[in-house]
């Protein structure tokens, strides 16, 4: 044996468990694809951030057929080399926490049982979960003070119940924008909800707090502010002296024995040879599709079909983060003078979100659940926001039409943004499986994404959208616009290995171990048969932090361990 | 977060200024291109290691003169000098995008969009007006690259790919060779983000 735990994959799904049982005396060994980055190698380049593959795979040696519909209704799958679809979120150690931009909202008692609460709705796989609010409730406070998140409670409507009074930290630096939209909130009698950040407001944690440079979101941390699994846990788990962190390491198939078993992981390393770790338990947490595609590329005598698939559940249910997004602008000249001033301020955040329809009651659309609309300033990302001034309403611009347009854009106002989340409903069409035809670089077949979204997301997308837009004009924005759509996020991945209690529709038990293999567990967003209308990463850490205490009490507990003297 | 939208025309556009995405997507802007789609079609479906085999890196003095003129000209008419703002000789525009399309790890279909591009061009300028694209005047530039954008679909994906490099030269960090000075940033009153990347950090030594 290698080591008593082998996790795949160093997300916000990895970490959690490498670090509990490193930190209790267990040999882990986490293999991450991807490089190992710090904080020296993470600067506010967009080339290198956003502009190149640095954090992702080249589409031309790893990629994924992505199966949509045409305007015509007919199905139509291409590989995301011929398209603009990137499901890779940033493939190194830390996975795509490293790049977050760190929204923390817990989920409401309600989301964990969302058939019994609003009941089924038909074309969708509504079920409630196998485990409840207050089983999660610990270890999301649990993520706050390990991770680090900052926030200020308040008391509204949809605030879910906690443990402790308050955060930990105390909320990041905020823009003067905020108290706008405060002052808005109170106007139209809505609630203004500041957003807890998994970002350290100044040194804690062994880490440094944030410099409010600007430029979060898509960026490495180069403080260690942000609570990325890397910064957070797994500088913490090598610290401990039991964890092994192999990057560069692609698993391409788990090995198991007549029994069911796993035995063996099976990975090429940075030169391309291929490796194998023994482990007792093995932890699978590659991101949902990456994840669901490794279960099914690992056949076994008890697994014909893929691992943990024997009633044929791996990959199905999958989920994205459904809604819209709006933008509005704010011109300079048309505030005073202090105003204009206030709003150019760069570095805080807005941190202001709405709950006010996380559930929806009313004549217009009946009972529901509805979700979260977040706000934020527009990317600075000044490459990215030059590109898209550069169609006009009569086509392709340049010259000093274009010229003269950049300038105003860039110098004339600031743009605030806002984005729905809400949930995606779990449907027979959105799924993963395994390409028939196309191999990536390494051999092994594709996963092929088949991206179905049901019409009731839509319904809801639109009400809660156009309640941002009326939240932007609320505010005095001007320009506003708004759309929808039924084009998923591609990096909001959740489901694909559901857990329940019932083995013939689920794959994973209620405490995330495959029915069908004793000593399999899959600790990232898969597990979620519902996804709730916020970003998941804090519920993918809460629910990692839940099963690794589980693996621990079934490893004997704190393992004791003699003192090596020096 | 990218969310795709359907803007109120109807429409689709990729909002990628958001709070977590903001990577160009791969083909975003070669989509319509009639060299990359039909390289990409041609390349869909065969195997990794032929398709790897058909795009293998090649290893060539990228531009004769005639092209590197040809290049220049064109993002000049794109991004004109003028007395207050920096235009495409100013931000090294040329020398930006041929450094940029020749990095390794570029798409090779890049590459060949943006070379194939010019011949393409000067194919239009003789058929137009008997002459290369350098031999026009301001007029016939204008006039040229008006049909090549309105009219043709690889003329729109070419003129906006090579749109996209002016603006990288213009505001990507001066460690690139573009944006000399911080010209770009400058002009724009941009804030650039800390901590800035060293030469021994940038993409491609990372």
């Amino acid at each position: 044996m290698d080591c008593d735990v082998c996790v795949i994959g160093s997300g916000a799904g990895g970490g959690p468990v490498a670090l509990t049982l490193a930190e209790a005396g267990y040999s882990v060994v986490v293999l991450e694809k991807g490089p190992w980055f710090t904080e020296k190698d993470f600067f506010k380049d967009e080339i290198a951030c956003c502009r190149r593959n640095t954090y992702t795979r080249n589409l031309l040696e790893e990629f994924h057929v992505v199966e949509e519909r045409a305007s015509n209704k007919a199905w139509v799958a291409k590989p995301t080399y011929d398209s603009s679809w990137d499901f890779w979120n940033g493939n190194m150690v830390g996975g795509s926490s490293n790049l977050m931009s760190g929204f923390f909202h817990r989920l409401k008692p309600k989301d964990f049982r969302l058939l019994s609460e609003f009941g089924a709705i038909e074309g969708a796989n509504v079920v409630d979960w196998p485990i409840g609010y207050d089983d999660l409730e610990p270890y999301y406070s649990k993520v706050e003070q390990v991770v680090g998140i900052s926030g200020r409670v308040v008391n509204h409507p949809n605030q879910e119940p906690r443990s402790t009074q308050n955060f930990p930290f105390a909320p990041t630096a905020e823009h003067p924008i905020a108290s706008w939209f405060d002052e808005a909130c109170q106007r139209e009698g809505l609630h203004s909800v500041p957003v807890p950040r998994a970002i350290l407001p100044q040194r804690g944690l062994g880490r440094e707090g944030c410099q409010y440079s600007g430029y979060c979101g898509s960026y490495g941390c180069s403080t260690g502010a942000k609570g990325s699994s890397r910064a957070a846990l797994l500088d913490r788990a090598v610290a401990s002296g039991h964890c092994d962190i192999r990057s560069n390491s692609h698993v391409y198939r788990l090995d198991s024995d007549a029994s069911g078993r796993v035995v063996t992981a099976n990975y090429y390393d940075e030169g391309g040879s291929a490796e194998t770790v023994r482990a007792d338990i093995f932890v699978v947490a590659c991101q949902a599709i990456e994840t669901c595609r490794l279960l099914l590329l690992s056949r076994g005598p008890r697994h014909p079909h893929g691992l943990a698939n024997k009633h044929a559940q791996v990959g199905k249910n999958l989920l994205f983060s459904a809604g819209g997004a709006g933008t509005g602008s704010f011109f300079y000249d048309r505030l005073d003078p202090d105003k204009a001033a206030a709003l150019k301020v760069r570095g805080p955040f807005v941190n202001r979100a709405l709950q006010d329809w996380y559930f929806i009651n009313n004549d217009e659309m009946g009972r529901m659940k509805g979700g979260t609309i977040e706000f934020l300033f527009r990317h600075p990302n000044p490459i990215g926001r030059a590109n898209a001034q550069k169609w006009g309403s009569d086509g392709l611009l340049w010259g000093q039409a274009l010229k003269q347009k950049l300038k105003s854009y860039f110098t004339e106002a600031r743009y605030l943004r806002f984005e729905v989340f809400c949930d995606w409903l779990p449907n027979d069409n959105c799924n993963v499986s395994l390409d028939e035809n196309l191999k990536d670089k390494w051999d092994s077949p594709v996963a092929r994404i088949k991206i179905g979204n049901h019409a009731h997301d839509l319904k809801v997308g639109r009400y809660l959208t156009r309640k941002g837009y009326q939240m932007l004009k609320a505010m005095g924005a001007e320009n506003a616009s708004w759309g929808i759509s039924g084009k998923p996020p591609a990096n909001l991945i959740a489901g694909g290995c559901r857990f329940g209690t019932d083995p013939r529709r689920s794959v994973l038990d209620p405490n995330c171990r495959a029915h069908d293999a004793e000593n399999l567990y899959v600790t990232d967003g898969s597990f979620m048969p519902t996804g709730g209308s916020v970003p998941y990463t804090w519920t993918i850490y809460a629910n990692a932090f839940r099963v690794a205490d589980n693996i621990l009490t079934e490893l004997g507990g704190v393992r004791q361990t003699i003192p090596i003297s020096p | 977060m990218i969310h795709r939208v359907e803007d109120q025309s109807g429409g689709e556009s990729l909002l990628e200024d958001s709070s977590l995405g903001n990577r160009l997507g791969r083909r975003t802007f070669l989509l319509g291109s009639g060299a990359a789609l039909a390289t990409a079609a041609a390349l869909a479906g065969l195997p990794y290691a032929l398709r790897k085999d058909l795009t293998r890196e090649v290893s060539f003095a990228l531009f004769s003169t005639q092209q590197r003129q040809a290049l220049r000209a064109v993002q000049e008419h794109l991004f004109p000098s003028e007395a207050d703002s920096p235009g495409a000789a100013d931000i090294n525009a040329a020398a930006y995008l041929e450094t940029a399309i020749t990095a390794p790890g570029i798409d090779p279909d890049t590459r060949n969009t943006v070379v194939n591009g010019i011949g393409r061009l000067q194919d239009a300028s003789r058929e137009r007006f008997d002459v290369l694209f350098n031999s026009l005047d301001y007029e016939q530039r204008e006039q040229l690259l008006r049909y090549l954008a309105d009219e043709t679909r690889w003329g729109r994906a070419w003129l906006s790919l090579l749109l996209y490099y002016v603006f990288e030269a213009l505001l990507s960090d001066p460690v690139y060779g573009g944006n000399p000075d911080e010209i770009g940033w400058r002009w724009l009153e941009h804030q650039p983000g800390f901590p800035r990347p060293p030469a021994d950090k940038t993409y491609g030594s990372l």
